[in-house]
């Protein structure tokens, strides 16, 4: 299992049923959020090759506009990277369902990708 | 009759004939016994010869074989000999060798004792010499002492010429001592130190040279940092004043009564909104760049601009077009300039009919209904501008009408994660703020709304646009 955490912000990823599974949870509210999450998506990617991946959303309690496109970018990376990607978002939250209905439509073309509301 | 008997005879003559040839023919290819007999015992001798022939041959291969085996005997014998010959001559040799070495390793063993036997005699003469200079020092130092201490009481007891002749005195048994005992070493020493403290003396005097320049410096470079802080400082109210200058200050809309406010977190914020009216038709536009400052601002720039241009020349387009336009210039602008950002932008066209339609993912519409007093949410819906060429598709228009006395709020979501201690105001909260907002006007409703924020911890531009419907 790993686990990245730093200012409020939590990643862990760890083996589950079907493969690996990624969780988001805390707050995402730093300035610059990609200098903290890039290294530990760098760190993570290798470890989705060839995987069945879930990112779990719904836990993540809140992030701001700048936190979009690290993880919009990470996501990219892993659904070409994984044997397929699961993303799942907590559509009570407004800025989740605000979010992940923008990520439905730009994510439109990539293979091997799902996303639900739960 | 006649004839009868002649060719009775003729045929007997030709049979007599024929059995004749046959005859002949038989005796012609057939040997006769005796020759077979011949032949037979001409071939059994030849064989018999030849056989003779292989059988002499074959004695003189064994003979030669023989000869053969007897010459590589003879060899072999050689070899052993010459083996037997050799070996005690190498063994004699090899031993001799490995004498030679091992005395010669015994020679070189001795020489190498002799050698650290020398090393070590050498440390012990240098130990006991420098012992001996050391002692000497001593003794010369506490003589010199004595001498001193002696002439140094004579001084006291005579008068200034004996002292000065003492002084003399001592002067000289000193030098001459010093120079006795440990003159070269003291003088290489002092010489040392002399010329080590000369380069000391120079190098402090360059340290403080360098010292002032760069104090100098310091002080250039800090005037220089407070003109360029200060232009800069001012570049950035221009910024500043060039963003708030985009935004309309009375904006309009037929039939409606219209307040809208930005408040920018930094000098320079990502918030949007602008209203553009284009002979009967009015579009409001409502937005905001993702992260903020100067970036996020000359982003909201280039969507005003793009924004007003494209209505200007075609006011009657659908909302999703219009983003999908205003999408593809800043898509194209932020990949020239490096930026990874985006902006959330819904466009809303009313209709002189009243009719709003709209299209683009910012934040959900809340309507006030006058009717019920209740704010009825309008979800937003689509995707974000910026990110990627072509998304018209991914627009949908939605469409609703606002009734005489019905509000609409457009927001950013500066206002919604405003905190109060570690609680999001959150859409919830700004639906009830909008249903508890009073006054008639939408300045009043709008002053209503923003009120209670003075209480809230706000991190983020925030822009409220309120559309009361006359």
């Amino acid at each position: 299992m790993s686990s990245y955490e730093a200012e409020g912000l939590r990643i862990t990823a760890e083996p589950d049923q079907n493969g690996l599974k990624i969780c988001f949870l805390g707050r995402s509210d730093q300035r610059q959020p990609a200098i903290i999450m890039n290294p530990w998506f760098e760190d993570l990617l290798p470890m989705l090759s060839n995987q069945h991946v879930h990112v779990d959303f719904c836990p993540f309690e809140y992030m701001n506009s700048s936190s979009f496109m690290p993880i919009f970018q990470f996501l990219q990376a892993a659904a070409n990277s994984a044997t397929d990607l699961l993303v799942t978002f907590d559509n009570s939250k407004d800025w989740q369902r605000l979010s992940f209905s923008s990520l439905t439509a730009l994510a439109s073309g990539w293979k091997n990708f799902t996303i639900e509301a739960r | 009759m006649k004839r009868s008997w002649g060719a009775l005879v003729q045929w007997t003559a030709a049979l007599v004939l024929t059995a004749g040839m046959l005859g002949l023919l038989y005796t012609q290819s057939r040997p006769p016994a005796h020759d077979l007999h011949t032949t037979s015992m001409r071939y059994l001798q030849e064989t018999e010869r030849e056989n003779a022939l292989l059988i002499q041959e074959a004695l003189r291969l064994r003979i030669e074989l023989s000869e053969a085996y007897g010459r590589i005997d003879n060899v072999r014998k050689r070899l052993i000999d010459t083996n037997e010959q050799l070996y005690p001559a190498m063994q004699a040799s090899i031993g001799q060798v490995n004498e030679s070495l091992a005395s010669a390793l015994e020679a070189l063993t001795g020489e190498i004792e002799l050698q650290h036997q020398h090393v070590e005699d050498f440390k012990k003469a240098n130990s006991r010499m420098m012992t001996a200079i050391f002692e000497r020092t001593e003794e010369y130092e506490a003589q010199r002492i004595v001498l001193v201490d002696e002439h140094l009481h004579a001084i006291t007891q005579s008068k200034v010429s004996s002292r000065l002749n003492a002084v003399q005195a001592i002067y000289d048994r000193a030098f001459i001592v010093e120079v006795d005992a440990t003159g070269l070493y003291r003088i290489v020493l002092y010489g040392w130190s002399i010329v080590f403290l000369v380069a000391l003396i120079i190098t402090l005097y360059r340290f403080r040279q360098l010292s002032f320049y760069q104090e100098q410096l310091v002080v250039q470079r800090t005037a220089e940092l407070d003109d360029a802080l200060s232009s800069l400082w001012g570049e950035m109210e221009i910024a500043t004043r060039i963003q708030t200058a985009l935004v309309p200050s009375k904006p309009l809309l037929h039939g409606c009564d219209v307040a809208a406010s930005m408040f920018p977190a930094e000098i320079v914020g990502g918030d949007y909104y602008d209203f553009v009216n284009v002979g009967d038709v009015d579009w409001v536009l409502i937005g905001d760049v993702s992260g903020h400052g100067v970036p996020a601002g000359l982003i909201m720039m280039m969507c005003q601009t793009a924004v007003q241009t494209e209505l200007q020349a075609h006011p009657n387009q659908e909302p999703n077009v219009l983003l999908g336009r205003i999408n593809h210039t800043l898509v194209e602008n932020m990949r020239r300039l490096g930026e990874q950002k985006y902006m959330t932008l819904t466009a809303m066209r009313r209709d002189a009919d009243g009719t709003f339609h709209f299209a683009g993912l910012h934040q959900d519409l809340f309507i006030r209904r006058a009717t019920t007093g209740k704010v009825e949410r309008i979800p937003s819906s689509g995707t974000w501008v910026g990110l990627m060429h072509d998304i018209e598709s991914s627009l949908p228009v939605g469409q609703f009408t606002l009734h005489s006395g019905d509000v609409l709020c457009l927001y950013t979501d500066g206002i919604t994660e405003a905190k109060q201690g570690s609680t999001l105001l959150e859409n919830d909260g700004l639906v009830q703020l909008i249903e508890q907002s009073t006054g008639k006007t939408a300045e009043d409703i709008l002053e209503s709304i923003l009120e209670p924020m003075e209480c809230y911890e706000v991190d983020d531009d925030i822009s409220v646009v309120v559309i009361r419907q006359i």
